[in-house]
């Protein structure tokens, strides 16, 4: 079976060159796969580089982007805005600064809507309500009055991912989309992601630089360090035997836990 | 601070009230020519005397604020419109496009405005109607004025290009005119605002030196603008310092409007 999306990229800019070298991913129909680095490793730029949203930062991309056979790379522009939201969606990591602050939430599900339904416009409060529905955000009228100040964190999230999952798209690319979350949020969004993905047979490309929060998410992991995926495999795999020291030391500085120790595993009480 | 300022506004209500009711305050018209009084000192009849022609000179300033007052705005609303325009595209399409505009307005700003518009002077037929020269003003303050305003826009848009939001609805699938008009106009009007209500001010000023050169409001109608040409009798001035009248409303009007506009921390809003 050919995967979803399968990708080997290069990302320069201009003042910067080799911020991605040749970065190979593969993510199956369905999959989630947890994308792992850094601070400045380039995981940021892997996100904007599959949906070839760089140009406006100057980034220039070399290598394939596979996604379900063809290369995205070779796409003229007026057909990858057809990807774009539809085919592939995009979760940023700040979600009060990735909603409009000119506008109510409704215009902008409308907006999303109508880009790939110029035809039927009108149906898209409809739809949005569906989909709140969906993310256990209000589904009601009043709420798409709102603007993005008129919300919390967690429901900007949620908004966020109604939007993402509008035209049931068949990857989900999340940027650390727990970073700005407290911990109970942050439970509640990865749970989310874990049904929609079932529910929508949605694959997903989860990147952040929380191991644990990749590992009760995601089965296959990928490690990121400077530009270039270091390691990757089987969650469950890596956390036991991980092939490279930079994975080990990533890994020991998440598990040092003053009061745990990393040779016990932590779920062994909550088991009995 | 906040004191300055409700005064200054009571002030700029008055000198708009006066000039909305300028036919019950005036006794004459603005073009009516008392013959047997030509160059009038003031008196109960004439407040601020009367000019060479023998025009009311109080009726003709009431007039003339109510010129100056709906020009300026409307040209600033010209003038940021085309800030608008071309800051927003600019700063929008980025690259070799943001650079040819920016060399544009920087060439705009180098040219030796004084000269251009006496050229413009002496290319429009000597006697245009008042109609007339009251659009030809209007044209030029709105064009000469976008220079500054756009270079701010094309910079406040930049960063807009850059901003989460905008990424955001790229990636749902929104692109060109409609990204621009719907997601990042929205997000310009604060400072298309401020670039409206600082133009007024100064297009007051300008409108003034343009009727100085002769390119403003003709005769009859009077703008602040065409009052002051009489200044150019400097002898006459010293005799009849009620002469001074409209310069002193134009500085009153332009102060207030400043102090107004003036936030907390002293920017112009």
């Amino acid at each position: 079976m050919t995967p979803l999306l399968k990708t080997r990229i290069s990302v320069d800019y201009p003042n910067k060159a080799g911020v991605l070298r040749d970065v190979e991913l593969e993510i199956g129909e369905g999959e989630i796969l947890g994308l792992v680095g850094e601070s400045g490793s380039g995981k940021s730029t892997i996100a904007l580089a599959l949906l070839r949203l760089l140009d406006h930062k100057g980034g220039s991309i070399k290598g394939e982007v596979l996604f379900d056979g063809q290369d995205l790379l070779k796409l003229k522009s007026r057909e990858m805005r057809r990807i774009r939201g539809r085919e592939i969606a995009l979760v940023l990591q700040s979600p009060l600064a990735s909603l409009n602050p000119a506008l109510r939430i409704g215009t902008q599900l409308a907006e999303a809507w109508r880009a790939h339904n110029p035809g039927a416009a009108k149906k898209w409060k409809e739809r949005a309500l569906e989909v709140f529905d969906l993310v256990s955000l209000p589904a009601e009228e009043g709420f798409l009055d709102r603007h993005a100040r008129q919300l919390s964190v967690g429901q900007a999230q949620r908004v966020l991912i109604a939007m993402a999952i509008l035209h049931k798209p068949r990857l989900l690319i999340a940027d650390e989309p727990t970073s700005a979350l407290d911990a109970i949020t942050q439970s509640e969004i990865l749970e989310l992601f874990r049904n929609l993905s079932r529910q929508l047979n949605m694959a997903m490309l989860f990147i952040s630089h929380d191991l644990l929060s990749v590992a009760s998410l995601c089965s296959r992991i990928a490690i990121l360090r400077n530009g270039r995926v270091i390691e990757s495999g089987f969650t469950e795999q890596m956390f036991r035997d991980p092939r490279t020291d930079d994975t080990r030391a990533l890994l020991q500085a998440v598990m040092r836990n003053p009061f745990v120790d990393v040779a016990q595993p932590v779920t062994r009480g909550a088991d009995s | 601070m906040k004191r300055a300022q409700n005064i200054a506004l009571i002030l700029l209500g008055l000198v708009a009230a006066a000039s909305l009711f300028a036919g019950v305050l005036a006794s004459s018209s603005y073009s009516e020519q008392f013959r047997d009084s030509l160059s009038a000192m003031p008196s109960t009849r004439f407040p601020l005397g009367t000019d060479e022609l023998g025009r009311d000179r109080f009726a003709r300033l009431l007039y003339g604020t109510r010129v100056s007052l709906l020009l300026a705005p409307a040209a600033a609303l010209l003038s940021t419109l085309i800030a608008a325009l071309v800051g927003g595209t600019a700063g929008y399409l980025g690259g070799k496009w943001e650079r040819a505009v920016t060399s544009g307005i920087d060439l705009f700003l180098s040219l030796p405005w004084l000269f251009l518009l006496l050229t413009v002077r002496a290319l429009l037929p000597l006697n245009t109607s008042p109609v007339t020269s009251v659009i030809i003003t209007f044209l030029l303050l709105g064009c000469l004025g976008w220079a500054t305003p756009a270079r701010i826009v094309r910079a406040g848009t930049r960063t807009l290009v850059h901003s989460d939001y905008l990424v955001q609805a790229r990636a749902n699938g929104v692109s060109g005119i409609r990204l621009f008009w719907r997601h990042l106009l929205p997000n310009l009007r604060p400072i298309l605002l401020a670039q409206f209500w600082i133009s007024v001010p100064v297009f007051i000023l300008s409108e003034a030196n343009l009727g100085l050169l002769g390119l403003g409001v003709s005769e009859p109608l009077p703008s602040w603008g065409a009052m002051l040409r009489e200044l150019e009798n400097y002898t006459a001035i010293l005799h009849n310092p009620w002469m001074l009248a409209p310069a002193a409303l134009l500085v009153v009007v332009v102060c207030c409007l400043q102090l107004v506009l003036r936030t907390e921390d002293g920017i112009p809003c």
